[in-house]
């Protein structure tokens, strides 16, 4: 059987994140969830996922800076996402020059969209 | 008698009179001054010492009354280098005098002056040969030409330490002064010490107190007037005047003579002539420019620059760009050490543009003791009349008035200007109200600024004016644009979070198989998008109690309600669950013996208690403590809530309570939120006749403390307050 492709969300609000995990999860997503920055940097190690879902607006750390240290700390290359609700030019032209792979808006993006944005990125 | 004796006789007497009246003059200008008061002992001594001379060599009266002259003539001259000693030393005026050295150096003058009139000095045998005047000399001739020197030695350091120490209009002043005394040194030793000495020319010994007329002019100027920057302008327009005479002259005079042998001698003048009218505007010009260079160190073209300045304006539409050109243009044109540029903002005004050396503020108060003297000039002053305010000018009625609260308040000016190292205030105004303020600091050239170019800024704010009063709307219309575009998108962020969450959530529920798939599936999905709906409910109310408080205050919908069971209890149900997940309780005490019932309208209440508690859970540490007081004091409920996060730090606790505001350690914790429950919370509060404010707290964590009457009437309609 082949093995699932890795997924890690990092997502603070819970309901968000749990949702993520089962929209996932039934399109062939090994899901895992960090819910702050920090958190995510360790899991990154541990679970070597092959995409990362990110959201901007965390506790502590915010996305841009767990992006940054995600690309530049801990030299993953394999393909970041942002999915957040901030939709300004500046931020997305900001994630851009951080490295995201791609940029989504949440409120525009339907279930749908997400696992067909995602199955583009499944090794 | 010579000739030369008989000029210096009658010059002898004018110059008395001269020096009488410059002594009276500059007496009358402020007869309390003490600066005055020396010059005039100074002025009078010099004038005295010439009559004796005057009555020493006519000898009017006989040879004994002709030897008291010759006695009298040391003592003034005695009396002139004690008084201008002292001159010097309390020049520039001290706020303090010191009576007791007043009074020691008056007694020791007195006591020099009638020792010089004893035979100790001049023995007699008084004789004029060829004006000179020749006469037996007592013992203490030799001790006393030892303390003249002396003197002068003195006068001259405290003159040339206190041109160190000054600047501004005081320098200038104490410059004057050490001009004055070598218009008078120079020409008196030459005649009295040079010339006998070195040339046995003893004719011309008579001529030297005479120069002591030019010295008291350009001191007595000094005191009176304070703008310098005009003598170099009178002299100027006379030397081009001068030069643009003798070098027409020189044309119709070369001309004429060299027309003449080509054509006839009327040709040749009508030749001249029009060479004459041709070359006169130019020739004028150059010289202009010329004598500008030698007199004025780096001359600037008003019109020219005002022009260069005017158009600059006239085309940007940038406020920072047209700030910053400005003080770069004015830094070229007058070469100043420093300079700000303030515009209003606020209650304050912001430095825009600051240049040079030295620590200047960032932001001035509008109560700041310069700007409130520029809006009262402006107030006062016709509208024709110069608004800039010199430190100089200050300095100048400060020195002259009499009135005690006035030169104390002039004193503040001079110490703010002096705290910054400005010289220059020019008040950038618009109908009576000062929209920005330009300081600028000391010429390098440590001249002082002129007529011309307090007129030059006066027009350069005039025409600013106009031109920030436009741009400054343009940047608040900018601003107002940008919070706008700020305020969108916080408040569309914040609602769609839970949207997207309703939304997935129904498009999984949608989605066939979804529910069967496993088991309390919907059930989970319907719960979640019902939370995230009530969410959404709850952020556009508080948006629309946030709106509705700025644009029409709190509408309260009051009835009699029990504190505990209404209020309180219901609130801490709501929290039972977030309770049992952190698995502490809020730790809840009522120190109220009374009765709890009172007036209010029960949901703003409610939401305070809401609010406050959910901010306390949500900012506070893992293990903090979240505490609810209720307490009674007098006719009032006292509510504290208290928890151990993050807190609010000092310098914030007026901004939470604005709009939309959030902490930086808010947002770190909670990044989600609108920043609106304690503006809310506070103004429900204050409808109610109470208070909330951020109380001081040991250790972390914040402490929140409000108040409401609970004798309150229920009022008949329902509405107590609109």
């Amino acid at each position: 059987m082949k093995k699932e492709p890795k997924i890690l969300i990092i997502e603070d609000d819970v309901a968000t994140a749990s949702l993520l995990v089962a929209i996932l999860g039934q399109s062939g997503w090994d899901a895992i969830v960090a819910h702050s920055g920090e958190d995510a940097l360790g899991k990154l190690d541990q679970y070597g996922p092959d995409v990362i879902l990110l959201d901007l607006l965390l506790p502590g750390m915010n996305g841009f800076e767990v992006l940054k240290a995600v690309r530049k700390e801990k030299q993953y290359k394999k393909p970041v996402i942002i999915l957040s609700n901030l939709s300004s030019d500046s931020d997305i032209r900001e994630c851009f020059a951080q490295g995201a792979t791609d940029y989504f808006v949440k409120s525009l993006v339907g279930v749908s969209d997400i696992t067909a944005i995602l199955e583009k990125y499944k090794v | 008698m010579s000739f030369l004796t008989k000029t210096t006789l009658l010059l002898q007497v004018a110059v008395f009179i001269a020096n009488f009246f410059l002594g009276m003059l500059v007496i009358r200008r402020n007869p309390r001054s003490k600066v005055n008061v020396l010059f005039c002992v100074y002025a009078l001594s010099l004038a005295f010492w010439n009559i004796s001379l005057f009555f020493t060599i006519t000898a009017i009266g006989g040879p004994a009354i002709q030897l008291w002259w010759s006695r009298l003539a040391f003592s003034f001259f005695l009396l002139m280098l004690n008084s201008f000693f002292y001159f010097t030393v309390a020049y520039p005026p001290e706020k303090k005098t010191n009576r007791i050295f007043d009074a020691i150096f008056w007694s020791f003058t007195a006591v020099i002056f009638i020792l010089t009139l004893t035979p100790l000095l001049v023995v007699g045998d008084i004789k004029i040969i060829d004006g000179f005047i020749t006469g037996a000399l007592g013992p203490l001739m030799q001790y006393l030409t030892w303390y003249y020197l002396a003197l002068i030695f003195l006068s001259l350091s405290a003159l040339i330490f206190k041109i160190t120490r000054h600047r501004g209009i005081e320098r200038v002043r104490l410059r004057y002064i050490l001009l004055g005394f070598a218009l008078f040194a120079i020409p008196s030793v030459t005649t009295n010490v040079i010339l006998p000495i070195f040339f046995q020319k003893f004719e011309y010994n008579n001529l030297g107190p005479l120069f002591s007329f030019p010295m008291l002019a350009v001191i007595s100027y000094a005191i009176i007037q304070y703008r310098f920057m005009e003598i170099r302008t009178i002299i100027r327009r006379g030397t081009v005047f001068t030069l643009l005479f003798v070098a027409l002259s020189a044309v119709i005079v070369f001309g004429t003579s060299f027309f003449n042998t080509i054509v006839s001698p009327l040709a040749a003048q009508i030749t001249t002539a029009v060479i004459v009218a041709l070359l006169f505007s130019p020739l004028k010009r150059f010289l202009e420019v010329l004598t500008d260079k030698v007199f004025f160190r780096r001359p600037y073209y008003f019109e020219r620059e005002l022009a260069e300045l005017n158009h600059f304006i006239a085309h940007t539409y940038k406020l920072d760009d047209l700030v910053g050109h400005i003080i770069s243009r004015l830094s070229d044109v007058f070469k100043f050490d420093r300079a700000a540029l303030f515009l209003a903002e606020g209650a304050d005004y912001t430095a825009r543009s600051v240049r040079g050396d030295g620590f200047l503020p960032k932001k001035i108060p509008a109560t700041n003791p310069i700007v409130a003297f520029l809006r009262e000039k402006i107030e006062k002053a016709e509208d024709r009349e110069n608004k800039v305010v010199e430190r100089d000018s200050v300095v100048r009625e400060q020195l002259e008035s009499e009135d005690d609260t006035v030169r104390e308040r002039l004193g503040v000016l001079r110490n703010e200007f002096d705290s910054f190292g400005f010289e220059i205030a020019v008040p950038i105004f618009s109908k009576k109200e000062i929209i920005g303020v330009m300081f600028l600091g000391e010429k390098k050239s440590q001249d002082p600024y002129s007529v011309q170019d307090l007129r030059f800024l006066d027009i350069v704010a005039h025409e600013l004016s106009f031109s920030f009063e436009n741009l400054l709307n343009i940047d608040r219309i900018l601003k107002l644009d940008k919070a706008k575009s700020e305020f969108i998108s916080v408040v569309s962020h914040q609602l769609r979070t839970p949207l997207s969450i309703a939304r997935w959530n129904m498009e999984m529920m949608l989605e066939e198989g979804a529910g069967s798939a496993k088991d309390g599936t919907i059930q989970k999905g319907i719960r979640d998008s019902y939370e995230s709906v009530m969410k959404m409910n709850e952020g556009l109310n508080n948006l629309i109690a946030a709106i509705q408080i700025t644009e029409k205050g709190v509408k309260l919908q009051e009835k009699e309600v029990d504190l505990k069971k209404d209020i309180v209890d219901p609130v801490l149900k709501e929290f039972s669950g977030i309770e049992k997940e952190k698995q502490k309780k809020i730790s809840v005490v009522w120190e109220t013996s009374g009765e709890t019932r009172f007036v209010c309208d029960p949901m703003k209440i409610t939401f305070v208690f809401r609010s406050l508690l959910h901010n306390a859970v949500t900012y506070n540490s893992p293990e903090g403590n979240v505490s609810l007081l209720i307490s009674a004091e007098g006719k009032n409920i006292v509510v504290t809530i208290e928890d151990d996060g993050i807190g609010i730090p000092e310098k914030n606790r007026e901004d939470v309570f604005r709009k939309f505001w959030r902490g930086e350690e808010a947002r770190s914790v909670s990044p989600n939120g609108l920043g609106l429950s304690l503006f809310i919370s506070k103004a429900f509060i204050e409808a109610h006749g109470g208070a909330l404010r951020i109380a001081n707290k040991s250790g972390p964590g914040a402490r929140i403390v409000f108040s409401f009457p609970v004798d309150r009437k229920k009022p008949k309609n329902g509405w107590a307050f609109d």
